[in-house]
């Protein structure tokens, strides 16, 4: 494939006949390379020769890619900016298959957030009695300040690593929306721990804390 | 309950700012700050705001990382994976 500047991608890709029949050509050519090489990455592997998704993505980021032409403002190599379409369109591929055969509404159906709340592990009594009333009160933020949605949104996220585009997906949402419900779920718990005297950074310390000398004692 | 899953509650608790980047916003840094991190440029405001994204969303760190590999194998002369045209 031939090496092209970013002006010069625009100008064969903007124009016309075989000059332009020639850059698409290649564009495909990087895109699938970049399709093939992110669904390896995760481990996706296709039937021998050519992997169908990763064809499928390239077609898609193409596609995509081309409406969205008018936008590169030429702040990154073009190459770089394409492939960001067929990583895109691959890993979104990748994971509607990986979760198609599991039912996230058994998922969603499970235990709801503060029963995944649970006390901790250390052994020494007080770290155990600090790390119930930490509980205690994450457990009462949770309960006061979410709604269903943000508490079932947090189990499957957090809990049950259900990716974020897959639940968008489920309820008929889309990855912005559903990202803008998490992020009024931190903040709100943030700011009701805040109001309660109660750092989360130093709340993560006694749970580490913990781990790293239940570790010690397991294995010494 | 795990306590790998209650460190990444508290963590994702306590790196939440007040105002964040949406997954499109992100998608559209990307590719700059993918180049810029690959020829080892300097922090700027947007980059940290990127960064904080990247922190929370797991997709979209998942395509930041992929992106970011795919990019430095194609600068260090690798070939990524077969040449499917030739």
């Amino acid at each position: 494939m031939k090496a092209r500047t970013n002006a010069e991608w625009l100008s064969a890709l903007n124009g016309s006949g075989e000059p332009q029949n020639v850059a698409l050509a290649d564009l495909r050519g990087y895109l699938l390379r970049a399709a093939t090489y992110a669904l390896r990455r995760q481990g996706h592997v296709g039937s021998a020769g050519t992997n169908p998704l990763a064809e499928d993505s390239a077609q898609e980021a193409l596609s995509a890619l081309l409406q969205h032409l008018h936008e590169f403002r030429g702040d990154s190599r073009f190459t770089t900016w394409a492939y960001k379409f067929a990583v895109h369109a691959a890993l979104v591929g990748a994971r509607r298959e990986r979760w198609s055969l599991r039912r996230l509404d058994s998922i969603l159906r499970g235990p709801d957030l503060t029963e995944r709340l649970v006390a901790g592990t250390a052994i020494d009594p007080q770290r155990l009695a600090l790390q119930g009333e930490m509980i205690a009160a994450l457990r009462e933020a949770v309960d006061t300040q979410l709604t269903t949605r943000q508490r079932q949104a947090l189990t499957a996220i957090v809990f049950d690593e259900v990716p974020l585009d897959e639940l968008a997906r489920h309820w008929g949402s889309n990855r912005n929306a559903l990202y803008k419900l998490l992020h009024d779920a931190r903040r709100k718990l943030k700011a009701y721990l805040a109001s309660r005297d109660l750092d989360v950074r130093a709340m993560l310390e006694v749970f580490e804390r913990t781990d790293r000398a239940n570790q010690r004692k397991e294995f010494p | 309950m795990t306590d790998v899953a209650l460190s990444r509650f508290l963590e994702m608790i306590a790196a939440t700012e007040v105002e964040e980047i949406s997954c499109s916003e992100c998608f559209d840094l990307l590719s700059r700050h993918v180049d810029l991190e690959i020829a080892g440029y300097g922090i700027d405001s947007q980059w940290a705001r990127l960064q904080q994204h990247l922190h929370q969303c797991g997709v979209c760190r998942d395509e930041y990382e992929t992106l970011k590999d795919l990019v430095r194998l194609d600068s260090d002369g690798r070939s990524v994976v077969p040449d499917p045209f030739s």
